[in-house]
């Protein structure tokens, strides 16, 4: 799977290069997210403004990693447009995850 | 081209030519030896046809003496026959050996032998008569006859040394010298009997006599000079042999002769220079046979010498020529044994590697290094070969193993899903509700599930599940999502809230399994209501029976994603002829060829379109629709689709 990641003070931003989000990279999707938060990391932003699609494997692979964060952390998705952004809300994603239209946008709030 | 083959044709060659080379070099070597044989036999034949001649040089002068009278001590009765011995002796050994002008020679001396015999015998007979008027007749016929044999003989002589030929400067020298005392005698013998003739007429009163004995002294000394130089031109050896003779004739002869013709030439008695002459002639004449038989020892021993080198030549090259056959034959036997044969033997299991028969290397330890690392390295191409050969097994045996558990696991996901297909609810009639489905699982089994149930007091249930992802482990969740579904509609009584039962469900549901979304919904065909709980599921689609389309619900929470998630209820109309249709994203999130998904507004946009039609047609519309979408190809994602129909 593609992605790059860039280190904020506390914020880890992780940039995924992938199109689409599914099944055959979903559990490639879910180490990393684990990975980083086993590593201490619990203020991530995941900005998805390249995938345009997603389906309910990766939004489980989410799932599993907001699970993973404790009590204090955050998993912040950014950048979801179309059917990525219908999938969020269809499920209500918001009440789960903070969504924020754009990686800046999520630096910035967070950061503040 | 084989190794066998070209070591055979280089070999094969090599030895050609040894042998080639032995067998010129031998028979260049055996014809020398053959050669000074011969040559000595030959050597033999001139000797004594040399003897004949400077014999019928001195019997010339005795029959002039005879013919004069002067001093019969030079005649005697063997006259000739000494002669004819010789030359017999020359003719036989020439007609028995070499070649054919040699015996042709050897007959012509014959001829000449029968010629000299019939002389010797007339010279005897008239001799013993006594007769001097015969004798005289024949003196004056033989001398003639004599200076012709004499000529021929020489001719013959010099045919020899034609066909011979001179071997080297040492018999070169030898012959020399023969010719030598051949002239010197001849001359010596010319002067001896004009002299005597001279001196028996009491005077020289003619001078021609006296020129021509002059003549022939200065021949002599001509003849002595020149033969001097040459013969020291070829052999230094034998100047001193030539040098004796030489020497007596200018220092002791011709002085002799010169006074004794001085003597006479004064009118003096002169007898003792003529007898001083005469003693030294004989002298001369005794120096000349010596001569002539120390230069045949020296040329017989000279040849001897030769013909025993060559002799020696041959058995040294005979010897070395068998060695070298013997080495040769060896290296054959090395090469044959050492190299050719463990190559062939190399290369058949080689061969027989290739051709797959790994037995064990059992070839004997080659001599050469060289081979003996082909031999490690066909072990090593061997115990390769048997790895593999055991690798290849193994991977066979597994290979039978994996598609033996596949197909036992392939049996035991299509007796799943026969499972699964049984648990789907027949399409029908429900209470007043009329049923009708499409399920298409993306791979055998399926996380997607539904049911509708008739429930009490003119009530219907249906739900219908999502797990995520799809296959075996999602099925089996959609089972325990299904039973939890099917418990939470039958324990709901008329007027319970739709959204506490699904917060049980939610409440309750393992945080270790995979989420599913749900729709869960109850229709009362009494009050013409419905109502519905939205968990994660898309939104259901009302269809009016005017064709009229609405989506219904904001959404909500999967179930499973959070514990203490609340969820809303949402009510609607549902009147005779009214269809809701629940269904999975699957229907909407199919990849087509290019990976383009299906998409909901596209769904929605055909739903619109074919609101009208009847549900069979509108389900028959939906299932081509997806067709044409996937290509008839694999799906990517389960779907499910249910439509109530209000009847």
């Amino acid at each position: 799977m593609q992605f790059s990641e860039k280190s904020e003070g506390s914020l880890l931003l992780l940039e995924i290069g992938e199109t689409r989000l599914e099944a055959s990279n979903a559990p490639e999707l879910r180490e990393l997210l684990i990975g980083r938060i086993e590593t201490g990391r619990d203020q991530i932003i995941l900005d998805l403004q390249h995938v345009t699609f997603m389906d309910s494997s990766a939004l489980g692979a989410l799932i599993g990693g907001i699970k993973k964060m404790g009590p204090l952390g955050t998993l912040a998705l950014a950048g979801a447009t179309g059917p990525v952004l219908q999938l969020l809300k269809l499920t209500r994603m918001d009440k789960v995850f903070a969504l924020y239209p754009s990686a800046t946008a999520a630096l910035t709030e967070m950061g503040g | 081209m084989t190794i066998r083959s070209t070591l055979g044709i280089l070999l094969s060659v090599f030895g050609l030519m040894l042998l080639a080379l032995l067998v010129t070099q031998g028979a260049a070597t055996y014809q020398n030896y053959k050669d000074r044989s011969e040559q000595i036999v030959i050597d033999q034949a001139r000797n004594d046809l040399l003897s004949a001649i400077v014999g019928l040089q001195n019997d010339r002068a005795r029959i002039v003496l005879i013919d004069g009278s002067a001093d019969s001590a030079l005649a005697s009765a063997d006259i000739l026959y000494p002669s004819v011995e010789a030359m017999r002796r020359a003719s036989e050994t020439l007609s028995e050996i070499g070649t054919d002008t040699l015996q042709e020679l050897g007959a012509a001396i014959s001829r000449q032998v029968a010629l000299l015999s019939f002389q010797a015998d007339e010279f005897a007979a008239v001799l013993a008569s006594g007769d001097e008027d015969a004798i005289w007749t024949q003196s004056f016929v033989g001398i003639g006859q004599i200076d012709l044999m004499q000529q021929r003989l020489l001719e013959i002589r010099r045919g020899i040394l034609l066909e011979v030929g001179i071997a080297d400067t040492t018999l070169g020298g030898l012959q020399m010298l023969r010719n030598y005392i051949v002239s010197v005698n001849n001359s010596l013998q010319r002067n001896r009997v004009l002299a005597l003739r001279e001196l028996e007429a009491g005077q020289f009163s003619l001078p021609p006599a006296t020129r021509q004995i002059d003549e022939n002294s200065r021949t002599l000394q001509a003849a002595d000079s020149v033969y001097l130089e040459t013969v020291r031109l070829f052999d230094e050896n034998l100047i001193e042999l030539a040098s004796a003779l030489s020497d007596f004739l200018t220092q002791t002869y011709i002085p002799a002769e010169t006074r004794l013709m001085r003597a006479v030439e004064a009118g003096q008695d002169g007898t003792p220079e003529r007898l001083d002459w005469i003693a030294t002639g004989d002298e001369a004449g005794g120096l000349i046979d010596g001569m002539l038989e120390t230069v045949f020892d020296r040329s017989q021993t000279y040849l001897a010498q030769e013909q025993a080198d060559a002799l020696n030549t041959l058995r040294r090259l005979s010897i070395l020529s068998v060695f070298a056959l013997v080495m040769f034959g060896l290296s054959l036997f090395i090469i044959a044994r050492h190299i050719v044969t463990p190559l062939e033997q190399v290369r058949k299991k080689m061969l027989d590697l290739v051709e797959g028969d790994l037995s064990p290397v059992a070839l004997e330890k080659f001599l050469l290094q060289d081979l003996r690392g082909m031999v490690d390295a066909l072990r090593v191409f061997r115990i390769t070969g048997v790895r593999r050969e055991r690798l290849t097994q193994e991977r066979l045996s597994l290979h039978a193993q994996i598609a033996e558990a596949h197909h036992s696991l392939k049996a035991d996901m299509n007796a799943a899903s026969k499972v699964q297909l049984s648990q789907m609810p027949a399409p029908g009639l429900v209470g007043k509700i009329r049923f009708a489905s499409f399920f298409a699982p993306s791979h055998v089994l399926a996380g997607d599930t539904f049911d509708y149930l008739e429930l009490p007091d003119d009530r219907v249930g249906l739900f219908q599940v999502d797990v995520a992802g799809h296959g075996a482990a999602a099925s089996l969740v959609s089972v325990a999502a299904h039973i939890g579904a099917r418990r939470a509609l039958r324990s709901l009584k008329p007027g319970d809230s739709l959204t506490t039962a699904v917060k049980t469900l939610n409440a309750h549901w393992n945080p270790e399994m995979t989420y599913f979304t749900l729709a869960l919904a109850e229709f009362d065909t009494t009050a013409n209501t419905g109502r519905l709980v939205q968990a994660g599921h898309p939104h259901p689609v009302l269809i009016r029976r005017d064709g009229t389309i609405s989506r219904l619900g904001d959404g909500g929470l999967p179930i499973g994603v959070l514990p203490d998630a609340e969820f809303e209820e949402i009510a609607f109309h549902f009147e005779a002829g009214d269809r809701v249709l629940v269904f999975s994203d699957g229907i909407y999130e199919n990849a087509n060829t290019e990976n383009e998904i299906y998409s909901e507004e596209r769904f929605i946009q055909f739903l619109t379109e074919n609101a009208t039609c009847s549900t069979e047609v509108l389900l028959h519309n939906i299932r081509e629709a997806l067709d044409a979408w996937t290509d008839g190809g694999q799906l990517s994602d389960d779907v499910s689709l249910v439509i109530a129909e209000r009847v």
